[in-house]
């Protein structure tokens, strides 16, 4: 895969024909020349660009982000269902919150991205523009939601993997209580539960409901972000039809490009059309006008 | 000695060493190269947000994009770019030249160049259009091949082939020792002027050398002017034949009632890994492979189907974009497949085939002018198919005492074939017959070839349909194991090497295009023999249409040839 750069080559060229360019700019103009040169010729509004390239960085800026969120979730994912005795509270509402502000995040990319839009509607090369920007954004941020979802779906299996063996374990004990209970039962069926019991079935209670919401909370995540999922999907490009194919689209841009000259040509058309109606309009008024004063002079005479 | 991952890394190359927001201009020659071996999608993910031609003079200014030029220095395209530099469009040019630029076009570049916007101007070889990992083509028009006569070259033409050998070599990074076809004096003026190119800039072709040096073999489509006749049975190489490839594009859009989305597909190995596995097998593995492809599809639709618990639907929606691939994928396949098949009942190929088949591989006279016979009486086959069993009778009876061209020639006016498509027979000797040979195509000249013939018949075949061996085969065998003779394919400038070695590396160039037959038969060498690595290309690629195109251009040629072709045609 051999190159050669002849940008040295050229680079010379170039400086030879600067020198003696300037040279010669310096004998004719110097004079005449302000010093400042005049401002239209630095500035034509064409060449600004348009005001979502900063939305474009700000997207990326973002994703970043995302990006880097995205590993410390997983490293806290990891933490979290290593098993241990300490009070965890804290890092599940760290990794709740932590969520939370990827799927935001997530939504204002999402908006950001749909917000990208030419102004200028004559524009035809920047909307193409701003629709394969468009295109190329939701891809990465495809991407990057879809590597989240992956995350998110394999440590909800564990932790839900998790439960289940805890609901065996827990099955086994409560099978021992049940049959315990109902010894008891048979002693003393008056008494019901003991206080000790009631406080295990409500302790149990609570720390099945939060597991619950847990659970939901990531599932909820996960619906959200397949709501954006298939929002920026219709942007996407499908891999492998025609519509990915360099050629196809630049022959689209070009029929596009000579469907409009026609339009324009109609338009021009209609519009010198228009032109020659008002003129015979015109004249026609005129000649009216002519025979009025021709009638208007008879009756005098 | 990967083609297409050659260009890709050009493509990669010239994207990536340009940061930020940029456009991409090509020419007309150089959007179908980059078009083979790279993607808009994959482009647009390297911020390269826009993609136009230099010729579109309708561009908007937008100094906050970079621009990539990406051209053939060809005289159209550099005055399209010098009209772009004058009033630049954007705010910085990278301009990358698909072959060697002359010092003198440098020169003006750099003169109009007063915005100072140019960055960098480079030489990146990738000039020619890689269709499979070992097969290129130069895309050129089959009708343009011939200058004054059929033995000699259009000069536009043969400097496009020789710039585009030179790019093959480069991009692999290959400094061959060339050898050429010697009955053809096409290949000998190409070999010495690619040599000749090659000593010219030295510089460029300074590669760490190998043990065995590289070779260049070029070859000559008058050598073998069967194998671009014959039906084809497998996968690339029938829809070429049949419907045909174009850039990688196929045009479904005479197909009764197909899809509006697959009106035009596209085939590509890189892209599509089940093309890729398919594309070398016949029509009948095809159909096996492509039920197991459509069962995988239905049981992963059918996990897809029952969409009831939240689980679920998280599964869905994570394999949603490979389930969409893959089913919009098996569609295009599926309809590719039925209409290929369906064309070959329409046809006839099959009957059509076995025939030609028989022609091309067997002696025997009488059965086969007795079903040619009949079959051009048929009216069920296409005056294409009737042409090309008398092409393929001519060939190889040619020589054969009283044989029955003529006849056929009249029976073919007599069933309203048109003049000027049983002219081709007439051509087709004169640009391949027996004395434009110089292998044994038929090996039926020498006793002991005759003898071989006999016995790879009582071996009996596999499949009656695929039973004929490109003449390239026989060549490629005898270069890899040095016993190709310096008689018949000399090196230029007689530099033989002197120690005689198994070929390793080897570029095969076939002037006058080479064949998907041939590029399969290269594509199972590479597979099957270790240590030995093979690229095949040439002018085009052809299909049977194409090829009866530039035997139309030999009838052009001449008005002596075409006369003498009336002459035999109405004696």
């Amino acid at each position: 895969m051999a190159t050669r750069s002849r940008t040295l080559l050229f680079l010379q060229f170039r400086n030879s024909y600067a020198r003696t360019g300037s040279s010669n700019h310096q004998i004719s103009g110097s004079e005449t020349q302000g010093l400042i040169e005049s401002s239209d010729s630095v500035i034509e509004m064409s060449v600004l660009p348009p005001q979502w390239v900063d939305i474009v960085e700000e997207v990326d800026d973002t994703l970043d982000q995302v990006k880097d969120k995205i590993t410390r979730l997983q490293g806290m994912h990891r933490k979290h269902l290593l098993p241990g005795f300490d009070d965890r509270s804290s890092d599940e509402a760290a990794i709740e919150q932590l969520t939370s502000e990827i799927t935001n995040e997530f939504y204002r990319i999402k908006r950001d991205i749909q917000r990208i839009h030419s102004s200028n509607q004559g524009a035809d090369q920047e909307n193409a523009l701003a629709r394969n920007i468009q295109t190329s954004l939701a891809t990465k941020v495809q991407d990057v939601s879809t590597s989240f979802r992956k995350m998110q779906s394999t440590y909800l299996q564990k932790m839900q993997g998790q439960e289940n063996r805890k609901a065996n374990i827990l099955g086994l004990e409560s099978n021992l209580s049940n049959e315990a209970a109902e010894l008891l039962l048979d002693e003393d069926t008056q008494l019901g539960f003991t206080e000790s019991q009631l406080a295990v079935i409500e302790n149990n209670d609570a720390v099945i409901d939060q597991r619950e919401r847990e659970v939901t909370q990531i599932a909820k995540s996960i619906h959200q972000l397949a709501e954006i999922f298939r929002d920026l999907q219709t942007l996407v490009i499908d891999q492998g039809t025609l519509l990915d194919r360099i050629d196809y689209n630049i022959e689209q841009t070009a029929v596009q490009v000579k469907e409009a000259t026609v339009e324009l040509d109609k338009g021009a058309h209609y519009q010198s059309k228009t032109r020659k109606r008002k003129l015979i309009l015109l004249l026609i008024l005129f000649i009216f006008l002519l025979i009025m004063i021709l009638i208007a002079k008879a009756h005098k005479s | 000695m990967d083609l297409v991952k050659a260009v890709q890394h050009y493509v990669d190359k010239m994207i990536n060493e340009v940061p930020g927001m940029k456009a991409l201009l090509l020419d007309t020659d150089t959007t179908p190269i980059v078009s083979l071996a790279t993607t808009q999608s994959s482009l647009l993910t390297k911020e390269c947000y826009l993609i136009d031609r230099v010729d579109n003079r309708n561009r908007e200014k937008m100094r906050h994009l970079k621009c990539i030029c990406f051209l053939r220095p060809t005289p159209e395209s550099l005055r399209y770019l010098i009209d772009e530099l004058r009033e630049p469009a954007y705010g910085d040019y990278y301009i990358y030249f698909s072959n060697t630029l002359h010092k003198s076009d440098i020169e003006r570049l750099a003169e109009i160049d007063e915005h100072e916007v140019v960055r960098e101007v480079q030489e990146y070889f990738g000039d020619y259009l890689a269709i499979n990992s070992d097969l290129y083509s130069l895309g050129m028009d089959p009708r343009d091949l011939f200058g004054e006569s059929i033995t000699s070259w259009n000069t536009d033409a043969f400097k496009q082939s020789v710039r585009g050998i030179c790019s093959v070599l480069l991009s692999l990074k290959k400094k061959p020792v060339i050898r050429f076809e010697n009955a053809s004096p096409m290949a000998m003026q190409l070999a010495q002027e690619v040599q000749k190119n090659i000593q010219r800039e030295g510089q460029l072709f300074d590669f760490r050398r190998p043990d065995t040096p590289p070779v260049l073999l070029i070859l000559d489509r008058r050598n073998d002017p069967v194998t671009p006749l014959l039906t084809q049975w497998t996968y690339q190489a029938m829809v070429h034949d049949l419907i045909g490839i174009h850039h990688g594009r196929v045009d479904l859009s005479n197909v009764p009632d197909v899809r509006n989305e697959l009106k035009e597909i596209v085939l590509s190995a890189d892209q599509d890994p089940f093309f890729k596995k398919s594309m070398y097998l016949n029509l009948g593995d095809l159909g096996a492979t492509i039920k197991q492809y459509v069962d995988e599809y239905q049981s992963k639709t059918k996990s897809n189907m029952n969409i009831e618990s939240i689980a679920d639907m998280k599964r869905f929606v994570e394999e949603y974009p490979e389930f969409r691939k893959l089913s919009g994928n098996v569609s295009k396949h599926v309809a590719l497949v039925s209409e290929l098949s369906r064309r070959v009942a329409q046809e006839h190929l099959l009957e059509i085939s076995e025939l030609e088949q028989g022609l091309a591989c067997n002696e025997n006279h009488n059965n086969d002018l007795s079903k040619i016979q009949k079959m051009l009486e048929d009216h069920n086959i296409s005056d294409d198919a009737k042409v090309r069993l008398v092409l393929l009778y001519a060939l190889r009876y040619e020589r054969t005492p009283n044989n029955a061209i003529k006849s056929l020639l009249n029976m073919l006016d007599h069933v309203g074939v048109s003049e000027k498509k049983s002219a081709l027979v007439a051509s087709i000797l004169m640009y391949a017959g027996f004395g434009q040979r110089q292998d044994d195509l038929f090996s039926n000249q020498t006793f002991l070839s005759r003898g071989r013939n006999v016995l790879k018949g009582l071996k009996g075949v596999e499949n009656v349909y695929t039973q004929h061996t490109p003449q390239l085969g026989e060549t490629l065998d005898m270069l890899i194991n040095a016993r190709l003779k310096e008689s018949s394919y000399p090196f230029v400038g007689g530099q033989s090497p002197g120690i005689r070695e198994r070929a390793q590396d080897i570029i095969v160039f076939i002037v006058g295009g080479a064949t998907f037959e041939e590029a399969r038969y290269v594509a199972q060498l590479n597979a099957g023999t270790p240590g030995v690595r093979v690229v095949l290309g040439g002018t085009t690629v052809h299909n049977s249409t194409s090829f009866m195109q530039q035997l139309d251009a030999v009838t052009q040629k001449g008005m002596s040839l075409s006369s003498a072709a009336r002459r035999l045609g109405h004696q």
